[in-house]
């Protein structure tokens, strides 16, 4: 009789701390308990990093008993789709992969929701989930106000992929380091109809703005100064924006069609020599099923005047307020950019924001894109983070397209932009 | 069941006992839900056009009620003045080759080709979902890849240094020709079996007096022929003002703004940048455009009817 | 005689060069979706190559077009039900009685056929997300009422006006109803123009784009918005676009053989008799 008692005793004791060392390590199965079967909708713009969650999804879902679907848009449709849930209030969507630039907007539109009450949720936060590893600038894009919306889920770092082997081929040193002598390679690379001498993303579209963006910070331009004042029309100005007109000779005939989609297909068929180009598309070069150029892309600087250029466009996982599964939602955020899932995805889509992965030496031997992207990522040039932004983005895809059609010169269309961006910043009260 | 049946049984009672209530209760419903959802959706279109409305922006910086300030702003955006123009180009050069070709493929063809399968096969450009047609056309017009490119190109018709949709010169023309080819079916078989209905009496006595085939196509044939033809550019003209899915799928306005017709324009203002006011101004300004166009069409029509 | 071979001779070009330019896109198109993705990438374009149903598999399996599918199918069913059963009775009032500004009705009826979509979505979104009806079912079925319900009147009114009113009449001297008249007698007269009809309610709804991009998302999504969805990813889904694209046809196709018989008169808004 005693030693049954005991024994149920010891029993009962074991099983106490059995159940507190479960809460006490957090796991990913015990925090999900309470959401298992719910559904969430992940939507997402068409990333190297949305491919390789999709692939992953298995694991999360097995885990946790909550089923996530993928839907992917291009920009501008993302925004299309996702504002049009949210200003509906219909509430589709339960995760949402925002552009830094368009933090703002949506926080002053009360469409996305801070993320501290989940982070600050024992029950739902990763104790060892190590937000200090996110490169600061990524981390950034995610704040507003000084309230985190999101976790960086992309790096996405503009600079320039240019093809060794191609270059070797004709005997043409790289990475260009200034402009000029890029020009040089470009003319010198350009055999058309099969090679050209650079890719370009000149399509009326963010893509071109991107992209042009590049060039005014190589050219030491700047789109305005800290009172406002406008300068993207100034000599620099002018002088980038010619050179990019100049680059379209020894570009494709589509490029005013192109974003950085054909860019990418472009580079991996080994049609271009050199474009500039997102860093998160590393891995679909090294892909020998997608890739003709396996072992070949070399990653540098925008060639510039001055400080090596680079341009951030990243984005993160956010949930909108609409959402009717928040919690399910944080987890899976917390999941898709944890260490171990950016970790096993490189090479298969995923393009990590953790400073850690980048300095893993046999990665980076395999993958040169990310000394790269890890020489640049605290530091990378970015776009104003002003909810206007995206107004002056139309304004601006339609004058640099224009300029590259070949309907306006650099300057008429600087001085059109800039008079359209001047009256949108004083609009809004900026000046 | 047995409540139906009674509710049919009176108002079987019910109609017959007035024919002025029978013609009423026939039509009510189809004019209070064409009130419903065309009359009251513009009505509150209007009062959006009216308004400083964004969905991009918070609440509180919006200005409600604005009056006319949308529209001023639209009268003054060159923008809007190339969708305009770019809008009248598309039409009158897409309708009008439309029509001739049409008309002189529906010549040649009449009374020699009746089998059905082959025109119904002729139909089916216009028959796809515009949306599929916009799409296969991309992959047609691709810059590197596509087969029209190819053949374009093969043929010396084009360099190597533009491609149709890549280029200011080619792109709207190049959209043109996607609309041409999805529609001149259409008025080749609306024509077709308008000059077969035709009385031929007429025909008969310009055959006894020996008129030339030009004269009797002149004479005869086009004034016999005006109330269709008229038909089918009012109903052609409409549409193409309103043109949308394949200018989507195909350049979305670029390159610059060489295709950006007037409900693109309308759609990137609403869409793309939110601003739901402005687009609702704008498209009221097409609405009046289309109503503008479609009285002075269906004006001239009945005049043809009664003079026929 | 000579003069009537030689038109014959040319008539016979003609129509096979207009056949060949409005099928030759269209085989474009079949054949790219049994394309792998290094064959629909070759430069020059290949006619010849070893088919593939990998794109349609895909379609269904990876990108989910069964619900789409689904949707596209009840959406334009019911919509096309609804309007006929409305419009059939305003398009027999029309053409059967005089009413105190018919004209005007009848005017009235046809320019909000003659709306531009784009008009009528702006409101339309504002409103169904106010009343919490974005991305339903029902709500595309009332919107494409607002093009299908003018059309079927019109038409009919056609059909309508064709049938002589005698038999009509001598069926009321019989003793039927004035709804008997119209229900047992002119009714099933017209029954070929009420098929064509419907199939051609059943047609637009089925290809309409901008009003179902704009107004569905997930759970109301039509194919022809799944389909422009495919234009997203790193390179084009061309061979899934192509092959949702040929099954999204192919019953619109059957269903223009089997109406072909009033097809131009219902194209035309009954006003040419084909």
């Amino acid at each position: 009789m005693r030693k049954s008692c005991l024994l149920s005793l010891i029993l009962a004791f074991g099983l106490i701390l059995a159940f507190n060392s479960i809460a006490f390590g957090w796991s990913l199965e015990e925090a999900a308990k309470p959401y298992a079967g719910t559904t969430l909708r992940f939507i997402t713009e068409t990333t190297p990093p949305s491919y390789w969650i999709e692939e992953a999804l298995p694991e999360f879902e097995e885990a946790t008993g909550i089923k996530v679907i993928v839907e992917r848009q291009a920009h501008p449709h993302l925004e299309e789709k996702a504002l049009m849930d949210f200003a509906a209030g219909t509430g589709i969507y339960d995760v949402f992969n925002f552009d830094y630039s368009w933090t703002g907007k949506y926080v002053k539109a009360g469409y996305i929701v801070p993320l501290e009450p989940f982070m600050n949720n024992p029950e739902l936060a990763d104790p060892n989930n190590n937000l200090d590893d996110f490169y600061s600038r990524m981390w950034e894009g995610t704040m507003w106000d000084g309230k985190a919306y999101g976790y960086p889920f992309d790096s996405v770092i503009q600079y320039l992929f240019w093809n060794k082997k191609i270059f070797d081929d004709h005997g043409v040193a790289g990475p260009p380091k200034t402009p000029d002598e890029w020009m040089e390679s470009m003319q010198k690379l350009n055999n058309p109809p099969q090679l050209y001498g650079t890719g370009m993303m000149a399509k009326r579209h963010l893509s071109i703005v991107c992209e042009w963006l590049c060039l005014l910070w190589a050219h030491q331009g700047k789109l305005w100064d800290d009172n406002y004042q406008i300068t993207l029309n100034n000599e620099n100005g002018v002088k980038a924006t010619e050179f990019y007109k100049k680059m379209a000779e020894y570009a494709p005939s589509g490029v005013t069609t192109w974003t950085w989609d054909d860019v990418n297909t472009a580079l991996q068929q080994g049609r271009v020599a050199q474009s500039v180009q997102w860093d998160e598309n590393y891995g679909s070069m090294e892909d020998p099923e997608e890739s003709a150029v396996v072992g070949q892309m070399r990653y540098a600087p925008v060639p510039s005047y001055g400080d090596p250029v680079s341009h951030y466009g990243g984005s993160s996982l956010g949930i909108p307020t609409s959402s009717k599964n928040k919690e399910a939602a944080f987890l899976f955020i917390q999941w898709a950019t944890s260490y171990d899932i950016q970790l096993r995805g490189v090479g298969k889509g995923s393009s990590p924001t953790r400073r850690s992965i980048y300095q893993i030496p046999e990665l980076r031997e395999k993958y040169p894109s990310f000394v790269a992207t890890d020489a640049a990522a605290d530091t990378t040039g970015w776009r104003p983070r002003i909810p206007e932004w995206d107004a002056m983005v139309e304004v601006l895809a339609l004058e640099l397209n224009s300029v590259i059609a070949g309907t306006k010169t650099a300057e008429e269309a600087l001085n059109t932009s800039a008079e359209e961006i001047d009256s949108i910043l004083t609009e809004a009260g900026y000046k | 069941m047995q409540n139906d049946f009674n509710v049919f049984r009176r108002l079987n009672f019910w109609v017959s006992s007035s024919e002025n209530k029978f013609k009423w209760l026939l039509l009510l419903p189809t004019i209070i839900v064409l009130a419903l959802i065309t009359v009251y959706p513009v009505i509150y279109a209007l009062n959006l056009a009216l308004s400083d409305y964004n969905l991009a922006r918070a609440s509180e910086t919006l200005q409600g009620y604005i009056g006319l300030d949308n529209f001023r702003a639209i009268l003054r955006n060159p923008q809007f003045w190339n969708s305009l123009k770019v809008t009248g180009i598309f039409t009158v050069v897409a309708v009008g080759v439309e029509f001739f070709l049409g008309l002189a493929i529906a010549l040649i063809l009449q009374g020699i080709v009746t089998n059905r399968v082959v025109r119904s096969l002729v139909l089916l450009p216009m028959i796809m979902a515009p949306i599929v047609v916009g799409l296969a056309w991309t992959y047609l017009y691709q810059s590197e890849f596509g087969l029209v490119t190819y053949i374009l190109r093969s043929l010396h018709l084009m360099s190597y240094q533009t491609a149709p949709l890549a280029s200011v010169s080619s792109a709207l023309p190049a959209l043109i020709a996607v609309d041409i080819w999805e529609w001149t079916p259409f008025l080749i078989m609306v024509l077709l079996a308008g000059l077969e209905a035709l009385p031929t009496a007429p025909y008969e006595a310009a055959k006894i007096d020996k008129a030339s085939p030009f004269l009797v196509f002149r004479k005869i044939t086009i004034p016999l022929l005006r109330p269709v033809i008229l038909i089918v550019l009012v109903l052609r003209i409409m549409d193409a003002i309103r043109v949308f899915d394949i200018v989507y799928a195909l350049t979305e306005g670029g390159p610059a703004s060489a295709t950006d017709v007037l409900s693109m324009f309308i759609y990137r203002n609403a869409f793309y940048l939110w601003d739901i006011g402005k687009a609702s101004a704008i498209s009221f300004i097409l609405l009046y455009i289309i109503m503008i166009v479609s009285v002075i069409l269906v004006n001239l029509l009945s005049r043809v009817k009664e003079a026929s | 005689m000579e003069k009537n071979r030689n038109r014959v001779i040319i008539a016979s070009i003609v129509i096979g060069i207009v056949l060949v330019v409005n099928i030759l896109p269209f085989l474009w198109l079949v054949l790219t979706s049994l394309k792998t993705r290094l064959d629909i990438f070759a430069i020059p374009p290949k006619f010849i190559f070893d088919p593939t149903l990998k794109n349609y598999v895909s379609a269904f399996t990876k990108r989910d077009f069964l619900p789409m599918f689904y949707n596209s199918l009840i959406i334009a069913v019911s919509s096309t039900l609804l309007s006929l059963v409305v419009g059939t009775l305003g398009a027999y009032s029309l053409a059967r009685f005089k009413i105190f500004g018919d004209k005007h009705i009848s005017f009235w009826i046809l320019s909000t056929r003659m709306f531009p979509p784009i008009v009528l979505v702006i409101p339309f979104f504002i409103m169904a997300t106010q009343m919490g009806l974005h991305d339903s079912r029902f709500l595309m079925v009332i919107v494409y009422t607002t093009f299908n319900l003018p059309f079927v009147v019109w038409i009919m009114r056609s059909f309508f006006e064709d049938l002589p009113f005698d038999l009509e009449k001598a069926a009321m001297v019989d003793g039927y109803s004035r709804w008997d008249a119209f229900w047992k007698v002119a009714l099933p007269l017209s029954a070929p123009g009420l098929f064509t009809t419907a199939i051609l309610c059943f047609i637009f709804s089925w290809n309409e784009f901008l009003f179902a991009n704009v107004l569905t998302a997930a759970n109301a999504k039509t194919v022809p918005v799944g389909i422009r969805g495919l234009v997203t990813s790193r390179a084009i889904e061309w061979g899934e676009i192509a092959a949702v694209g040929t099954l999204q046809v192919l019953p619109v196709l059957i269903f223009t053989f089997a109406a072909q018989r009033y097809i131009i008169r219902g194209l035309t808004l009954g006003a040419v008799k084909g």
